[in-house]
C-alpha cells in the first residue's frame, strides 16, 4: 500500500482552507457533541459558512481573531442548556470567526470581493423570514412574469396555494402597487430558483453595490476604499438587508454609480440616469437623485446657484409632465399628486415637531432601532464627513448632496416611520451606506469600532429573528440578555415608544463619549467606560423591580390576557394620540394578570396602575383586584382623548371611531394592606365583548 | 521593562480586580465568585500584545461581575479566551487559577474536565497548542457528562389563548436547555386537549418524551403523533425523557394544541 506524501498532500491543499475547513469539522462535531439545537442554522450552514470561507480565502486561515471565535463559541456553547444567551454567543462567535476572511476577500478587489459574501450566502438566503414588504415585491415581481401585470392580488398563490396577498394600505387602485416595478423586475430570474431564488437576486445587487460603494470611496478620497465596501455589505445596517428583497441596496448602489459618473466623461447624463433609476425605484429615492443632479450641474463650468436652482425646477417640471402624460402618471401622480395626499403630508409634517426634534437622538440610541447599538463603525463617518466635504472631489460632492437631500426628504416624508420597523433597524439609511462607508474610511475604522460592529453583525447573521422589532419598547436581543435579571432591562435602556428622559440622556452621553474616545485612540479609557457601563446597566435594570410594563409580562405573571392590538406590525398603534405602546387586555372570564408582591414597611403596599377602560355600553368596565382576603372592585373610565389638530384637519372634522387605542391612560392607586409576602390579582369583573374591557399599560408596586 | 511600567501593570491589575470583585459583591454575588472575579479580571488586564482579546476578556468579566447568576460561565469563557491569547505566563496563570472558585458549589464533572484542560494549556507557550487544548477539553467535557443542565426554573409556561369554553396555545418546543412545558387548563373542570407533537433528534425507536394529563401518562415516540387527552382540571405537562447522549439532539415539537371543556 502507497503511503500518502503528507508534504505532496500540504502542497496540494492550501493552508487557508485546510485551517478553514479544520474549523468547519470542528463547529460540526461540537454542535453534534453537545448536542445543541438548530440544527439548520448551527449543525450545517454555520460550518459550511466555514469550509466556504476556506474557498474564498485559501492561502490565510482564520488568524488569532478566528482562534479566539472558536475559543468563544466552545467555552459559550458548552453551557447552551442553561440559558438562551450562551447559544445565542456561541453562535455569533462561530460566525465572527468567518469575518477576517471576508474582509481580507474583500480587500483583494474584482472577482474576490464579489465571493466575499459567498460564506454568509447559504445562511441569508435560507434562514432569514420574509417580512415587511419582501412578499410584495415577490409577487409583484411573480405577477410582471407571469400574469403580465402589475395586480398582486392574485399572486404567489401559483407558487404557494396557501398564500395570499392584501394589496397594501399605501396601494392607490387595483392593478397599481404601492411598490414601483423596476425593483420586482430585477428579482424575475430568481424565480427559477423557488423562494430562496428571490433572495439570490438581491444578493447579487447588494454585493455589487457593496462594490460601486468602495469604488466610490476611493473616487472621493477615501484611503481605504476596499474596507468602505466590505463595512457597507458585511456589517450592521447593510448586513442586515443584504440578499432581502428591499429596493434599498439597490439604490444604494445607483447611488454610487451616479456618484463615480459624475465624475467621470458626462457627469450630467450619468446623473439624469441614476436619478430616473432612483425614482423609478421608489419614489422614496427621488431626493438622492436630485441630489446627484445638482452636484452634475454645480460642478459643471458658469453654472452659480441661481441658474442650477433654475435647471434643478426645470427638470423636475419636466420629469412631472413625462410622467402624467408619457406614463399616465403611474410613477408619481396617482399616488401623491393630489390634494388629500399633500394636506397629509404637509399637516403632519409641520405637526410633528417632536417627532422631528427627538429623531436623531432615538436614531443614535433607541434600543429597536438605534445605530450605534449595532453599527458602532458609523460614528467613525461623523468626522470623515467633514474631510470629505474638505475634500471637494465630484464623487464627494454627489455622495454628500444626494445624502442630505435623502435625510431631509426622509424628515418630511416620514417623520413617524422612519425606524423601518418591523423590517430590519436601519433599512432606511441603507441607500446612504455608500456615503456613509466613504466617510467612515476617510482616515480609517478604529479597530475598536471594527471589532464591536462584527460582533453586533455576527448575532443578527447567526440568530436571524434578533432583527426584527416592532416598535414595542424591547428590543429582541436585550430581551434575551435581560432573561433572568432581577428588573427589566428593557426598561433601562432608551425606547421611543416608551421614553424616559434620563435613561435616554445617559445613554446618549455614554455613546457621545465613548465615541469621542474611539475616535481619538484612547484606547484605555474606552475600555473603562465601557466596563462601567455594563453594572450600570444591571443596576438600573435592577432598580425597576417592582414595575410591570403589561405587555411585557411572561406567562408566569398572566393567565390568559390577550395583546392589544393582537397584531405586532407598529401601524395599528402609530395613529394613537397618547402612548403607542401595546396593552394588555384583560376582557374574557378567567383573564388575570398574577403579580408578586413583598410586605412593605408599613404594614401595605401602594399599587399604581395605568391603564384604559373601554365598552361600548354605558357602564365603565370594573377591574377586581385581590390580595389575600383583601379585595377592590374600581371601575375605569377613560374618555377618548381629543386627536391631534392635524389629523382634524386632514378628516375635515370626522372623528374615527372610539377604540382602547385613543382612549386616555387612567390612574388608579391602591393601597393593599400587606403583612406578608403574597401574590396581587388583577382580574375583569365579568367578560366583555372582542376589543373591549380593561387595557393595562404598567403596574408599579412600591412599599410604603 | 522598567520598574515603572511594572508597577503601572500591577496597578492597573489590582483596580481591575477589586472593581469587579467589589462590584459582584455589590449586586449580590457569593464571595468565591468574586476571588475568582479578582484573578480573572486581574489576569485579563495583564494580557499585552492584544488589545481587542484584553478587551473582550475584560468587558466579559464586567458582564459576570454584574450579573451574578451568569458569573461562573462568563468568567470561564474570558478565563478560556485570556489562556488562549495571554502571552505572559503570570497572565495566563491568574486566568487560569480563576475557573476553580468560579464553579464553586456547581462544579461537575464535565465542568472539571474543560476547566482541568484550560489550566494544563496555560503551561505552553504555544498559542495554538493552547486553542487546542481548550477546544479538546470542552469537547472532552461534553463526552464525560454532556454540558450542564438547566435549574428547575427553567420550565416553561406556555401562554394560552381563552376563546369562551375553548382554550388553545401558540406552537413551541421542549429540548435540552427548556426539558419542560406546562399548559395550563384556567378555569375548565372537565374537558379533552388535542396535541399534535413530533418528536425527533435521536437514533432509537424509544420515547423521546411524556405528557400527563389528570392521572395518565403517555409516551411520545420519535415521529408525529397525536393525543387526545382527557382533563379533571389542572394542566398538561409535556417533558423531554432523553438525557444527554453525544450525537443526539432530542425535540419535541409540539404543533397544535387545543383544550375544550365538556359541554
Amino acid at each position: 500500500m502507497r503511503i500518502p506524501d503528507i508534504a505532496a498532500l500540504r502542497r496540494m491543499i492550501p493552508g487557508g482552507f485546510a485551517a478553514h475547513a479544520a474549523g468547519a469539522v470542528f463547529l460540526f462535531l461540537f454542535w453534534r457533541i453537545a448536542g445543541m439545537p438548530d440544527p439548520g442554522l448551527a449543525g450545517r450552514l454555520i460550518p459550511l459558512a466555514w469550509l466556504l470561507a476556506g474557498f474564498v480565502s485559501p492561502h490565510a486561515g482564520p488568524g488569532r481573531a478566528g482562534a479566539a471565535a472558536l475559543v468563544v463559541s466552545a467555552a459559550a456553547g458548552f453551557f447552551w442548556a442553561t440559558s438562551d444567551l450562551a447559544a445565542a454567543v456561541s453562535m455569533a462567535s462561530m460566525t465572527a470567526g468567518l469575518f477576517p476572511a471576508m474582509i481580507r476577500s474583500f480587500r483583494r478587489g474584482g472577482r474576490h470581493a464579489a465571493s466575499a459574501v459567498l460564506p454568509l450566502a447559504p445562511l441569508i438566503l435560507l434562514s432569514v423570514p420574509f417580512t415587511g414588504d419582501e412578499p410584495l415585491n415577490a409577487a409583484l415581481c411573480e405577477s410582471i412574469f407571469l400574469d403580465g401585470d402589475t395586480d398582486v392580488s392574485d399572486n404567489l398563490r401559483q407558487i404557494d396555494r396557501w398564500a395570499s396577498v392584501s394589496p397594501e394600505a399605501g396601494a392607490p387602485v387595483a392593478g397599481i402597487s404601492h411598490q414601483q416595478p423596476l425593483f420586482s423586475l430585477l428579482l424575475v430570474p430568481g424565480l427559477w430558483f423557488g423562494i430562496p431564488g428571490y433572495r439570490i437576486l438581491p444578493l447579487i445587487v447588494s454585493i455589487l453595490a457593496a462594490w460601486l460603494a468602495g469604488r466610490c470611496a476611493g473616487a472621493a478620497g477615501s484611503k481605504d476604499g476596499a474596507m468602505a465596501g466590505a463595512a457597507a455589505l458585511l456589517f450592521l445596517p447593510g448586513a442586515a438587508c443584504a440578499g432581502l428583497a428591499y429596493a434599498d441596496w439597490a439604490a444604494a448602489g445607483i447611488v454610487a454609480a451616479g456618484a463615480l459618473g459624475i465624475g467621470g466623461r458626462r457627469p450630467l447624463l450619468a446623473a439624469l440616469a441614476a436619478a430616473l433609476a432612483l425614482a423609478a425605484l421608489k419614489l422614496r429615492f427621488a431626493p438622492l437623485g436630485a441630489g446627484l443632479v445638482i452636484a452634475a450641474l454645480a460642478g459643471r463650468r458658469g453654472m452659480g446657484p441661481a441658474r442650477t436652482a433654475i435647471a434643478v425646477i426645470a427638470l423636475t417640471a419636466v420629469a412631472l409632465a413625462a410622467d402624467r402624460y408619457l406614463l399616465g402618471g403611474r410613477v408619481f401622480w396617482v399616488r401623491y399628486g393630489n390634494v388629500e395626499f399633500l394636506s397629509t403630508l404637509w399637516n403632519r409634517t409641520v405637526s410633528s415637531g417632536s417627532d422631528l426634534l427627538r429623531l436623531p437622538v432615538f436614531a443614535m440610541v433607541d434600543q429597536e432601532a438605534g445605530l450605534l447599538w449595532r453599527a458602532p463603525w458609523l460614528t467613525a463617518a461623523v468626522p470623515g464627513t467633514v474631510a470629505l466635504a474638505r475634500a471637494k472631489t465630484p464623487a464627494g460632492r454627489a455622495l454628500l448632496l444626494s445624502g442630505a437631500l435623502y435625510l431631509a426628504g426622509l424628515v418630511v416624508w416620514t417623520p413617524m416611520e422612519w425606524h423601518s420597523m418591523p423590517t430590519p433597524a436601519g433599512r432606511f439609511f441603507i441607500a446612504l451606506m455608500p456615503l456613509a462607508a466613504s466617510a467612515a474610511s476617510f482616515r480609517g475604522i478604529p479597530r475598536p469600532l471594527l471589532a464591536l460592529s462584527i460582533l453586533a453583525s455576527a448575532m443578527y447573521i447567526a440568530v436571524p429573528g434578533l432583527r426584527f422589532n416592532h416598535l414595542d419598547g424591547c428590543d429582541a436581543f436585550f430581551d434575551i440578555l435581560g432573561r433572568g435579571l432581577p428588573g427589566n432591562l428593557c426598561l433601562a435602556l432608551p425606547s421611543m415608544v416608551r421614553p424616559a428622559a434620563t435613561v435616554t440622556a445617559a445613554w446618549f452621553a455614554f455613546w457621545v463619549l465613548l465615541s469621542i474616545l474611539l475616535l481619538a485612540r484612547r484606547n484605555g479609557a474606552a475600555l473603562v467606560l465601557a466596563a462601567l457601563a455594563v453594572p450600570a446597566a444591571a443596576a438600573l435594570a435592577a432598580s425597576t423591580r417592582g414595575v410591570y410594563e403589561a405587555e411585557d409580562l411572561s406567562p408566569d405573571y398572566r393567565i390568559g390576557c390577550s395583546l392589544y392590538p393582537l397584531s405586532q406590525d407598529p401601524p395599528e398603534r402609530m395613529a394613537w394620540p397618547g402612548s403607542s405602546e401595546r396593552l394588555l387586555r384583560l376582557g374574557e372570564a378567567g383573564d388575570a394578570v398574577v403579580l408578586p408582591v413583598e410586605p412593605g414597611d408599613g404594614g401595605s403596599v401602594r399599587v399604581e396602575l395605568v391603564l384604559r377602560g373601554f365598552t361600548s355600553g354605558a357602564e365603565p368596565p370594573v377591574l377586581a383586584a385581590r390580595f389575600g382576603d383583601w379585595s377592590r372592585l374600581s371601575g375605569v373610565a377613560s374618555p377618548q382623548q381629543p386627536l391631534p389638530d392635524w389629523i382634524g384637519r386632514v378628516r375635515e372634522g370626522e372623528a374615527p371611531p372610539p377604540s382602547p387605542g385613543n382612549a386616555r391612560d387612567t390612574l388608579i392607586v391602591l393601597e393593599v394592606p400587606c403583612a406578608g409576602a403574597g401574590v396581587l390579582i388583577l382580574s375583569p369583573q365579568g367578560s366583555y365583548p372582542p376589543g373591549e374591557g380593561i387595557f393595562l399599560d404598567r403596574v408599579r408596586i412600591t412599599g410604603t | 521593562m522598567s520598574r515603572r511600567a511594572d508597577i503601572a501593570t500591577i496597578l492597573r491589575c489590582a483596580a481591575w480586580g477589586l472593581g469587579a470583585a467589589a462590584l459582584h459583591m455589590a449586586a449580590g454575588g457569593r464571595p468565591w465568585a468574586a476571588a475568582s472575579l479578582l484573578l480573572a479580571a486581574s489576569g485579563a488586564a495583564s494580557i499585552k500584545g492584544d488589545g481587542i482579546a484584553r478587551a473582550a476578556c475584560l468587558l466579559l468579566i464586567s458582564a459576570g461581575a454584574s450579573f451574578p447568576q451568569a458569573a461562573g460561565w462568563v468568567t470561564a469563557a474570558a478565563a478560556f479566551l485570556g489562556i488562549a491569547c495571554g502571552t505572559g505566563f503570570m497572565t495566563r496563570a491568574l486566568l487560569a487559577l480563576s475557573i476553580p472558585p468560579a464553579f464553586q458549589g456547581s462544579a461537575s464533572t464535565a465542568v472539571a474536565v474543560a476547566s482541568s484542560a484550560a489550566v494544563l494549556s496555560a503551561f505552553s507557550d504555544s498559542r495554538r497548542a493552547r486553542t487546542l487544548a481548550i477546544l479538546a477539553g470542552v469537547v472532552l467535557a461534553m463526552l464525560v457528562e454532556g454540558p450542564p443542565r438547566p435549574g428547575p426554573e427553567a420550565e416553561l409556561v406556555i401562554q394560552e389563548t381563552m376563546n369562551g369554553p375553548d382554550i388553545s396555545w401558540e406552537t413551541f418546543h421542549v429540548d435540552g436547555s427548556k426539558p419542560v412545558a406546562l399548559l395550563r387548563t384556567p378555569g375548565m373542570e372537565g374537558g379533552t386537549a388535542d396535541l399534535v407533537l413530533e418528536a425527533g433528534g435521536v437514533r432509537d425507536s424509544m420515547p423521546v418524551g411524556l405528557v400527563f394529563a389528570s392521572e395518565g401518562v403517555h409516551s411520545i415516540p420519535p415521529g408525529r403523533s397525536a393525543f387526545e387527552l382527557p382533563l379533571d382540571g389542572g394542566f398538561v405537562e409535556v417533558r423531554l425523557a432523553r438525557r444527554y447522549r453525544p450525537f443526539e439532539h432530542p425535540v419535541i415539537h409540539v404543533l397544535e394544541a387545543h383544550a375544550r371543556a365538556d359541554s
